[in-house]
């Protein structure tokens, strides 16, 4: 067969030649594995990533960049912003504890059927010859009039063969317990349904094959490793893991998320966003980044104008209270209230031209940990007490002038402490 | 060949109207490789169109006939170039005259060498060996800034897997043993993924690939 090739004989194009394009090689390799990382971290990380992508875009100075944005209205790009921040929140309570620390696996996330290739079978009545076969045509001839249609065999063959598996674009690593899902063509998501379904589909819940899936694979993971790991993944929760890893990549099926989550029973009692003892340091100031970053922009584009100063943190806080997702959490409280009442962390930063940026680097922060059960409630709000003042908890902060002819005055701050205390001081100055 | 390379593509959503790019049918219906399997139908399938017509007058079909099939290993002389339009990528499928054998050249719609090799390179490369079951080779890719690559746009060389895409189930399609047939070689597939996993093997491949 061709694919058997010796990659040798082949010629692949030569980056080297241009500057830009070995910058994208070094992005493109840029992929981590275990055991650098964990499940958990993993699944925060595609949040920060989620959440800094949208503050990029809200905080972007080129129109073009913001264009999506701006065909949204205010309180859909803040409930969107907030519904991200919910989600990484939730991380902790999807994730299999017992298999954070499992390998990665690349799979096929995108399994439905059009991905799906077979050998050797037609479907009656439909005479789509030789190589139009795979034409997008809007129109699956079985879905109308399926009762009719039947796939037959084509001759010589006993039964139908898988001949290959096709659009692999999202095959990247992910987490055992990200990948254990269901394929697509027996369960979907909702926002992320096929785009060409005639309006008269109606779709099956399919338990019977799911069933029958489980059964088998399960059976063959007995064989091959003696235990059921996949297949009791699959069977618990997948969907609920699989539908916060997509929604945290794609804002149409994040409305969908958020719709789902607000019918949920479990949570109607309590629709906080949960920070539960997983808050780490990151979470801090990725609320607050999220908050200080729609603040900014709302300002810059005059959105709220007539909200200034103290009212416009109000105006957050109203809508917060509106959503029904004001963060509220035990350990977390003193610090929630903190940040959105006082004026200093919050308020300065409207007058600088800020970008709060969590580094990415390797390693940079360790596994996420429990916040100090003894700073929990804690009358004494002490910045140098809460935020030990260790090298891998430190985060950078890009702090700088708004006036363009200081820009060259820009300054990292590499502790969180120090980004803190210069947010008071901007406020207070000394001597002031 | 320069008047091709100098026109933008255009970005969705395409309003025909004001686009002064050709529809699909009139540079299939031009002078060249292209044959089509049918007119489009419905709306999206106009704004598909085109995309694909865009990046058809854009290509050079000299390139895509005598040069693109030599990167898939061996000489191909190839017969016709069928157009397939996909969701967001154009396939333009190569024959090789006298034979059965097919490749795919895959064009996304959306030009972009970052996301690209991002979210197309590298995907297929992680897995081009890594399983037992079928899945498109990659022979090759080009970026459009590259200025090694003649054909001038993100393109893929893959081999093409033969066979027809399976049709969406319903509770009575297709009957139940079939469905059974199938479920046990998606097993299989599951299986196959899951006994190996990434490792640091992995990621020196992987790097060595873009270092080749």
């Amino acid at each position: 067969m061709s694919s058997e090739l010796d990659d040798n004989a082949r010629t692949l194009t030569v980056l080297d030649a241009n500057n830009d394009l070995e910058g994208m090689q070094q992005d493109f390799n840029d992929f981590e594995i275990p055991p650098t990382i964990t499940a958990s971290l993993w699944y925060h990380r595609l949040a920060d990533k989620a959440i800094r992508g949208k503050i990029e875009r809200l905080l972007a100075e080129d129109d073009a960049e913001r264009t999506e944005e701006m065909h949204t209205t205010m309180e859909a790009r803040l409930q969107d912003l907030l519904t991200l921040l919910l989600m990484r929140s939730l991380i902790p309570t999807i994730t299999v504890g017992k298999y954070n620390d499992s390998p990665f696996y690349i799979t096929h996330p995108d399994l439905h059927n059009r991905n799906i290739i077979l050998e050797g079978y037609q479907v009656e009545e439909a005479n789509i010859p030789g190589c139009w076969r795979h034409v997008w045509t809007g129109q699956d001839p079985d879905i109308q009039g399926r009762s009719s249609r039947r796939l037959v065999r084509s001759p010589g063959r006993d039964k139908l063969k898988l001949a290959g598996i096709v659009d692999w674009d999202a095959a990247h690593p992910l987490p055992l317990q990200a990948a254990a899902i269901w394929p697509k063509f027996l369960e979907t998501l909702p926002g992320a349904e096929f785009p060409d379904l005639p309006s008269d589909y109606e779709a099956s819940d399919m338990t019977a094959e799911k069933d029958a899936f489980l059964e088998i694979l399960r059976a063959k993971e007995v064989e091959r490793t003696g235990c059921t790991i996949v297949s009791d993944l699959i069977s618990h929760g997948s969907w609920e893991r699989d539908f916060l890893t997509v929604a945290l990549r794609r804002g149409d099926v994040r409305i969908k998320w958020w719709q789902w989550w607000k019918g949920q029973q479990v949570y109607t009692h309590n629709k906080h966003i949960f920070v539960q003892h997983e808050l780490r340091l990151d979470d801090v100031h990725l609320m607050r980044t999220g908050l200080c970053g729609f603040l900014k922009h709302a300002e810059n584009n005059r959105v709220i104008q007539q909200c200034q100063g103290q009212t416009l943190i109000w105006k957050i806080l109203y809508e917060l209270d509106r959503l029904e997702i004001l963060a509220i959490e035990s350990c977390w409280l003193p610090y929630a209230e903190r940040w959105l009442t006082e004026e200093a962390p919050v308020s300065p930063a409207l007058k600088v031209n800020l970008k709060w940026w969590i580094t990415s680097e390797e390693n940079r922060h360790p596994m996420p940990g429990a916040w100090p059960a003894s700073d929990c409630g804690s009358e004494e709000f002490e910045l140098e007490k809460q935020v030990p003042l260790e090298a891998d908890n430190s985060i950078r902060f890009m702090l700088g002038p708004e006036d363009e002819d200081t820009d060259d005055e820009l300054e990292t701050i590499e502790d969180t402490n120090s980004a803190l205390l210069y947010a008071y001081h901007l406020k207070n100055p000394i001597g002031g | 060949m320069e008047d091709r390379l100098s026109r933008p593509l255009p970005l969705l959503p395409l309003d025909p109207e004001n686009s002064e790019t050709a529809s699909v049918d009139s540079v299939l219906s031009s002078n060249g490789p292209w044959t089509t399997p049918r007119r489009p139908k419905d709306e999206t399938q106009i704004v598909i169109g085109w995309q694909a017509a865009a990046i058809l007058n854009r290509i050079d079909t000299d390139v895509l006939i005598h040069k693109v099939p030599k990167l898939a290993g061996q000489f191909h002389e190839i017969e016709h170039v069928p157009v397939i339009k996909s969701y967001m990528n154009l396939l333009l499928l190569l024959q090789e005259k006298g034979t059965e054998k097919q490749w795919i050249t895959r064009i996304p719609y959306h030009q972009s060498d970052r996301e690209f090799l991002t979210e197309e390179v590298e995907p297929l490369m992680r897995v081009k060996k890594k399983f037992k079951f079928r899945v498109p080779y990659l022979y090759h890719y080009g970026l459009a800034k590259d200025p090694n690559n003649d054909l001038g746009v993100d393109f893929m060389l893959l081999d093409f897997i033969d066979g027809d895409q399976m049709k969406m189930w319903t509770e009575t399609f297709p009957a139940w043993g079939q469905k059974l047939q199938v479920l046990e070689q998606i097993a299989d597939v599951y299986i196959e993924m899951f006994s190996k996993p990434v490792t640091y093997q992995d990621r020196l491949v992987l790097k060595s690939e873009f270092r080749a």
